[in-house]
């Protein structure tokens, strides 16, 4: 038993610790750069007199919170995408596959092109982003169930579709609203500039309790890695768990994206850097996914703010442009 | 004796073709019961039903004499183990998560394995010979391997009914005896009922109580060996014909097809 748990806590350790590390190194990166000893002392004592009041005010009030959802958003797309590769059993499963990307395009593009400009839109968009998603998987999940035969295949199809045909709706919006083009790009992007500890209290918690729940649904996960046959067989009430996956998966999914718009990418790799690390079984999967998801995209937010200051890039771009070509090695050198 | 598995008037349908029409037959404690028949003959159909995975047009299955419809999954599959002809699945888990799973029907699907639950995976791990395998990963293992791991996870469960489709189809001569013998073994010692389909007729001439001769779907014999395994039913069935002599050692019937 002992042997076999070792990986587990060991990964963890390790990615807990590159985490940590990667987190100080973050809030000391910026237009004001920080070093790391200083953004450690202005966390564990706001009121430590050896510190300037700029600086805190720098790491407590500008770039703590952005931080904190970097790794939350992370973490939930990371473990929303092994939830969906496990109950898919498709490699190329992402939290965005049921059609939850598509349902939040539309209402955060409904959002920023309803609203004046400013005021309200910190908190309409990411509602209506949330709504959007959450919207969009219930019409995929309702159109599944009512087509009978195979759900999953049924499940997969309808989301591939309504997706398309939401990205139609949000593309035709961008051309009659031109003038808000700009907006609605970024949004699209991904990205968490600006965030700040609204967006965390309204996304955090159920970041938190959805990946708790996945981790928790580890054993019908593992059961459905082994085929629907082999699950039933055990006793597993398909429809139940299936839904128990989708409901906790796509709720991590529409909160994600409600904080950070569409970050593509990290919900499908990161999972699959787990399984090579820790092997298939959801019970480890799940946690290692969420960390180094968290990973990706705390490095990718810090990269997508210094790599061409003072212009931020969407952080969507980043996970792209570097996440893909490491993938595509690790698979190339997978195969070997 | 009383059933602890029944099969009344079962009839079934894979899309709109009949594979299993008005079969009635039972496993009691302590007996192999072996289903024999051609291919397309409606033996894997008819053990998918007995495990409650195909819903009958028609007819009834009763668990210990209740109605396996009107049971939940989960209560069936504490009762009831079937070990599949392919289960591997697309994302491999290691041999140990896989038959770790067997607990679930008593564990439930949230909880941490017991005490209890550890044992009852080591001691299926024993015997179905793949403890050694432990760590490994399912898409890492030879075909038999895994068959002994579907086995390993079906013991897993401690069902009363345990069902086999070709346990030993792909096996090597020694795993092909060892897994023989452990059937039995479950039946005779631990009182299971044990209910097999099995593509060599001699095996089943060897391991079985009972044996069920299937043939386009319906039940054409259920009987001791010696009953079913004749010249003229086996005939009907295969369509080739068939000669019996006595086995040297055991006295069972030993069958050779005739080369025409």
């Amino acid at each position: 038993m002992i042997r076999q748990r070792t990986p587990l806590w060991g990964w963890v350790m390790l990615l807990s610790g590159a985490l940590l590390v990667s987190l100080l190194l973050s809030l000391g990166t910026g237009a004001v750069a920080l070093p790391p000893a200083r953004v450690l002392r202005a966390l564990l004592n706001r009121a430590d007199p050896a510190l300037r009041p700029a600086d805190v005010a720098i790491v407590w009030d500008l770039r703590l919170a952005r931080a904190l959802l970097a790794l939350l958003v992370g973490a939930g797309l990371a473990g929303a995408g092994a939830a969906f590769q496990g109950l898919f059993r498709n490699p190329l499963a992402d939290p965005f596959v049921i059609g939850a990307s598509g349902g939040a395009s539309l209402g955060a593009t409904l959002a920023i092109v309803v609203s004046g400009s400013g005021d309200g839109a910190a908190v309409s968009v990411p509602l209506a982003a949330f709504a959007g998603a959450l919207l969009a998987v219930v019409v995929v999940y309702l159109v599944a169930a009512a087509s009978g035969g195979d759900a999953t295949t049924s499940l997969l199809l309808a989301g591939a579709t309504l997706s398309t045909v939401l990205s139609a709706v949000v593309a035709l919006l961008m051309l009659l609203n031109d003038r808000k083009l700009q907006e609605i790009f970024g949004w699209l992007l991904g990205g968490i500039s600006g965030r700040s500890w609204e967006h965390l209290a309204l996304s955090g918690p159920l970041l938190v309790i959805g990946l708790l729940a996945l981790w928790l649904l580890a054993r019908p996960l593992d059961a459905l890695a082994c085929g629907e046959e082999g699950a039933r067989s055990l006793g597993l009430p398909l429809g139940q768990a299936r839904a128990a996956i989708v409901v906790a998966a796509s709720l991590v999914t529409a909160a994600a994206v409600a904080a950070s718009g569409i970050v593509g990418f990290v919900g499908l790799i990161a999972p699959h850097i787990a399984r090579s690390l820790v092997g298939t079984g959801h019970a480890r999967l799940i946690p290692v996914a969420a960390l180094s998801g968290a990973l990706l995209l705390l490095l990718a937010d810090s990269a997508a703010r210094s790599v061409a200051a003072p212009l931020e890039l969407p952080v969507g771009i980043i996970t792209a442009l570097v996440g893909g070509p490491c993938f595509l090695w690790l698979l190339g050198r997978g195969r070997q | 004796m009383s059933e602890l598995i029944e099969a009344r008037d079962l009839t079934c349908q894979l899309g709109d073709q009949r594979v299993v029409e008005q079969v009635s037959l039972g496993a009691r404690p302590g007996e192999v019961l072996a289903l024999i028949g051609p291919n397309g003959a409606g033996k894997t159909t008819l053990l998918r039903a007995l495990a409650r995975l195909q819903r009958p047009v028609d007819g009834v299955v009763l668990l210990e004499g209740q109605a396996a419809w009107q049971l939940r999954p989960r209560e069936v599959a504490r009762r009831l183990a079937l070990a599949q002809q392919d289960s591997a699945g697309h994302w491999p888990l290691t041999v140990e998560q896989a038959v770790e799973l067997g607990r679930a029907p008593h564990r439930g699907w949230l909880l941490p394995l017991s005490a209890t639950d550890r044992t009852a995976v080591e001691l299926a791990l024993r015997q179905a010979g793949v403890i050694q395998l432990r760590e490994r990963r399912l898409d890492q293992l030879s075909g038999g391997e895994q068959r002994r791991v579907v086995l390993a996870r079906a013991l897993a469960q401690e069902p009363r009914i345990l069902l086999l489709d070709e346990p030993i189809a792909a096996l090597d001569l020694k795993y092909q005896v060892v897994i023989l013998e452990l059937a039995r073994q479950l039946a005779h010692r631990d009182g299971l009922a044990v209910v097999v389909t099995l593509h060599d007729l001699n095996h089943a001439a060897l391991i079985a109580d009972r044996v069920a001769l299937l043939a386009g779907g319906r039940l054409l014999a259920v009987d001791v060996a010696e009953m079913v395994l004749t010249p003229m039913l086996l005939q009907e069935a295969y369509d080739v014909p068939i000669a019996i002599a006595r086995h040297p050692i055991h006295g069972t019937p030993l069958i050779t097809p005739l080369l025409q």
